[in-house]
């Protein structure tokens, strides 16, 4: 086999470290936007969380970022207010946890894991990472516009997002939104494709799937889910600009709005709800199996144990990645859906609790007789691990048609979806960029603040989430500028102010981070070639990057990847390019 | 202000690199690096786990008992109660699993920390045990599953009652409007062509359609008029060209119907209301609509939730059980009032679309209705005024 090896050759500043074909340089690019991305989308929750806990005072910080226009006097404007939560979700889910997460953690991973050069094209790498920045700097550019960015929730349901005369958010701001949301499928789409066909065609010598890392199998299955998926919310989108700018009643009929009755006839609202709830859900599992991968990886090495039920883990995996397609519904139970067919869906979606029960065991033995190693990595880790759980079982309320009309839109969703797929994927993501900061600078991260940073955070994000299901069970409903019209809701006020005081401290934790990466790039101690003592391939390579990884061969792989504590070994890790002794069993 | 605040973060950050240097100075001479195991700091850290474990419990019951007062009062519904019950179940179920498991979790983390001398387990799978926690939530679900549908069944399937009264919930930018049956318990016909300042519902009738066809046809009329003869802008020009295309085209629509109907005699007793009362112990059939975006009707009391889908009808069928008076006495709260929310984004004032309900007795219902004028009613003494 010919091994091309690029040793350092020189090159411009521009295709290194800007139009970079590198997959190491790809995954940094998309972590450093998202984190700028994570640091908007906190900002906007924060502005948002002063005017649930003091609605109608002013605050000169609001005056300060906002202006008269947004905030005169201080006091959020309700439009604002609305727009806030918008782009707040939206940035979160999209531009974070699903372009942020997949985005650094595939392009660094893939290739070094898998044992290949690089990324199977490293060309529309590169385009993936720049139609993500540029959709991002779109969504951040509608933030500034007269008219205000969109303002209809991050579901964006039409005639809402449609009508301009609805919310001046629906004008311009909704145009900008779509257009980068588009932008973002794209790369979406993009970086998906090429990541499934590098997992499955540039696989080193002897890396059979079932010797992957989990971290790979979950990435596989994240990229077809969103293959699958995505292209369904562009049609959504589509059609919705067709609707808005073409005249045309995809989505719309029968609406008399501001002093006249307009064109639309036929079109229904629940056909877009269709659509992107078809995308919807999907993009939950989207966002949580990256993370469940790099905690399976990260759990396994510093317990120095196997991942227990390795095989479950896979089958739970494609399991949860194929039911995710045939629940959507359940985000539809009262929009007068066919009773049966919601029946249907409750079925179909407690159907996925199995699983993620399955992968909840499996951590948990996982710890079991373990010789646990508190690195920050394993901390976050064990903290996505809790939110897992905490916000798996409230989705047994929301999943029953029945309860959900109790729940729907209340905070208590809010709550849910917030600890199980805000928190705990981002825990992951803090967990996967602890974990594998050495490879990706070349140094350490500082572990006293990573400590810091850990307990800020889960005391944060419980005191948050833990008090807004019971402000849910109290029947507050989401995205209420104020309680102000309605007294029953009077005796939420403390609640309300002990969320934002938590969401304040979040902050602090998140500014310990960011002081901490950035501080570390340049001043972090420089890195060992395998500091956590892991199996996988991506510690062989050498700490210094270079273009193809490996200096000379690919290392061939002859164990899976969790041989940790392997009875008969002297070291308590093997990795994956060690040949296995004269009767030695794999497992 | 702002600015002191920004100095002040500068100047931590300034202080915090600065022991971090120092930090960095010593780990270089003792030779102390990131990723070593410092035993000690480690076990620390393993009893904070377990503490954050009992904490997170704690914490969990600590709200439980100094807030179980904001949770909504006992359901004022037939279906209310059975949904209540489920409810409990369910949390019960999920309580026990977040309290399980989270001190599993943190209790494993804390037991089994690195142990100087003591190698980690080579256990990597066991089939029965992999076997046991996949059949267990299976059977849970299942039984979750099917109480869960069949409560949703009895609340979907109820059967036609002939006597249920039939109420209309209209939905618009910010409020809510309410529209009973009246005596023949049937809605007259509406549509969103008919909407105008005094019918807010697009409720049709022969006096309705005629007057809505003159009135767009003097409304044409005159932006025809305009257009030709009135000085104006360009872009003022092309909206006015389109209000009236738009206008032009509602015309065309409102040919579409029958100018006389028998149908439309339905709406003569129909009454229209800013606010719902309704007998205790009657079936209610709630025809939700909505004329532009989508709503949401939310009744917290009733443990009733139901989009107001623009383009489409939606129902929910239930029986109230307990009088406003009643509910008053139960939460001790002598302001109490039942109370429709909206619960689906709908715009700048969304948090504000509040409409009030009063459950009654049949008497004081009987009496509210004759209180009220009835749709004709109301049309002749508009025609009379003006």
């Amino acid at each position: 086999m010919e091994e091309q090896v690029h040793h350092h050759h020189k090159e411009s500043f521009v295709s290194k470290y800007i139009f970079s074909m590198d997959h190491k340089m790809i995954s940094k690019q998309f972590l450093v936007t998202a984190i700028f991305m994570g640091v908007i989308g906190y900002f906007l929750s924060l502005f948002f969380r002063l005017q649930l806990a003091w609605p109608d005072e002013g605050f000169e910080i609001l005056n300060f970022f906002l202006g008269d226009r947004w905030a005169p006097g201080g006091v959020l404007d309700s439009n604002a207010y609305l727009a806030m939560v918008t782009i707040h979700g939206t940035i979160m889910v999209f531009f974070v946890l699903t372009g942020g997460l997949s985005g650094t953690f595939a392009n660094l991973l893939i290739p070094l894991q898998i044992g290949a050069r690089d990324m199977a094209s490293g060309f529309l790498n590169m385009l993936s990472y720049w139609f993500f920045f540029i959709s991002s700097v779109i969504l951040v550019i509608s933030l500034f516009i007269e008219s205000g960015a969109a303002s209809a929730g991050w579901t964006v349901y039409p005639p809402l997002s449609a009508l301009p005369q609805a919310i001046p958010g629906s004008g311009l701001g909704m145009t900008l939104w779509l257009v980068s949301i588009a932008l973002f499928i794209v790369s979406s789409l993009i970086g998906g494709l090429n990541y499934i066909v590098t997992i499955l065609s540039l696989r080193t010598k002897g890396m059979k799937m079932t010797r992957m890392p989990l971290t790979m199998w979950a990435i596989l299955v994240t990229a077809i889910i969103g293959l699958l998926s995505f292209p369904v919310l562009l049609s959504a989108a589509v059609l919705l600009i067709m609707d808005r700018s073409f005249g045309t009643s995809f989505y719309l009929s029968d609406i008399y709005i501001a002093g006249e009755a307009l064109d639309y006839i036929g079109g229904s609202p629940i056909l877009y709800e269709h659509l992107f709830w078809f995308l919807g859900h999907p993009e939950v599992y989207i966002i949580l199996l990256p993370a469940l991968g790099i905690t399976s990886e990260v759990i396994s090495t510093n317990s120095r144990k196997p991942i227990f039920g390795y095989k479950a883990m896979i089958g739970s995996i494609i399991a949860i990645g194929f039911l995710s397609f045939i629940v959507w519904g359940h985000h539809m139970f009262i929009t007068g859906m066919n009773p049966f067919l919601g029946a249907v869906f409750v079925a179909t979606t407690l159907l996925i609790a199995i699983p993620s029960a399955v992968k909840v065991f499996n951590y948990i033995t996982t710890l079991w007789k373990g010789s646990i190693r508190f690195t920050p990595g394993m901390l976050f880790s064990i903290g996505m691990v809790s939110n897992f759980i905490t916000g798996g079982v409230t989705g047994i309320i929301l999943a029953d048609a029945t309860l959900d009309i109790v729940v729907h839109d209340t905070y208590f969703v809010v709550a849910h979806f917030h600890v199980v797929m805000g928190v705990a994927a981002i825990m992951g993501m803090f967990a996967g960029v602890y974990h594998w900061y050495p490879k990706m600078y070349g140094r350490m991260m500082n572990k006293k603040l990573g400590y810091v940073h850990f307990w800020l955070t889960i005391i944060a994000s419980y005191g948050v989430f833990l008090p807004m299901h019971f402000v849910g069970l109290a029947g507050a409903p989401r995205r209420y500028y104020s309680n102000s019209a309605f007294p029953m809701f009077d005796n939420l006020v403390d609640l309300n102010l002990i969320m934002t005081f938590m969401a304040m401290l979040g902050g602090i934790g998140a500014a310990v981070f960011l002081f901490n990466f950035f501080y570390s790039i340049w001043k972090g101690q420089k890195a060992p070639q395998n500091p956590w003592e892991s199996n996988t391939l991506e510690w062989t390579t050498p700490v210094e990057h270079i273009h193809g990884n490996w200096p000379g061969a690919i290392p061939e792989v002859y164990r899976w990847p969790y041989d940790y504590s392997k009875p008969g070994k002297e070291e308590d890790f093997v990795p994956q390019n060690v040949p296995l002794e004269p009767g030695e069993e794999e497992h | 202000m702002s600015y002191i605040s920004l100095l002040v973060c500068l100047l931590v950050v300034l202080i915090v690199s600065q022991l971090l240097r120092i930090y960095k100075i010593t780990s270089d001479i003792s030779g102390r690096r990131e990723e070593d195991l410092d035993v000690e700091s480690n076990n620390r850290i393993a009893n904070y786990m377990m503490l954050f474990g009992v904490a997170l419990v704690v914490s969990f019951f600590w709200l439980l008992y100094k807030y179980h007062h904001i949770f909504l009062p006992e359901a004022a519904t037939v279906h209310g109660a059975k949904i209540d019950w489920l409810m409990n179940y369910n949390l019960y179920l999920v309580s026990i699993v977040y309290v399980v498991f989270n001190l599993l979790l943190f209790g494993f983390a804390r037991k089994y920390k690195y142990k100087k001398g003591v190698r980690a387990s080579h256990f990597s799978h066991s089939n029965k045990l992999e076997a046991i926690w996949t059949v267990i939530p299976a059977v849970v679900m299942a039984v979750i599953i099917v109480a869960g549908i069949f409560i949703w069944n009895e609340i979907n399937d109820q059967p036609e009652d002939p006597d249920a009264i039939k109420v209309q919930l209209y939905a618009k930018q910010f409020d809510w409007t309410a529209r009973y049956a009246g005596t023949d318990n049937e809605l007259g016909p509406s549509s969103f062509n008919f909407i105008s300042g005094t019918n807010p519902l697009g409720v049709i009738n022969e006096t309705i359609y005629k007057n809505q066809l003159t009135e767009v046809e003097a409304n044409i009329a005159k932006m025809k008029d305009d257009l030709a003869n009135k000085v104006m802008g360009n872009t003022e020009h092309t909206e006015l060209q389109d209000k009236l295309d738009r206008l032009e085209r509602t015309r065309v629509r409102i040919y579409g119907f029958d100018a006389k109907n028998d149908v439309y005699s339905n709406s003569a007793d129909d009454i229209v209301v800013k606010e719902l009362v309704l007998p205790v112990n009657k079936e209610v059939d709630l025809i939700i609509n909505s004329r532009d975006v989508i709503h949401s009707v939310w009744i917290p009391h009733f443990r009733l939730q139901m989009n107001a889908v623009p383009g489409m009808t939606t129902r929910f069928k239930f029986t109230p059980t307990i009088t406003s008076k009643e509910m008053k006495a139960k939460t001790g709260n002598p302001y109490f009032t039942y109370v429709v929310m909206c619960n689906k984004i709908c715009g700048a004032s969304h948090y504000n679309m509040r409409m009030e309900i009063t459950v009654v007795s049949e008497e004081e219902y009987a009496d509210w209705l004759a209180s009220i004028d009835d749709f004709s009613t109301k049309l002749k003494k508009l025609t009379a005024q003006n």
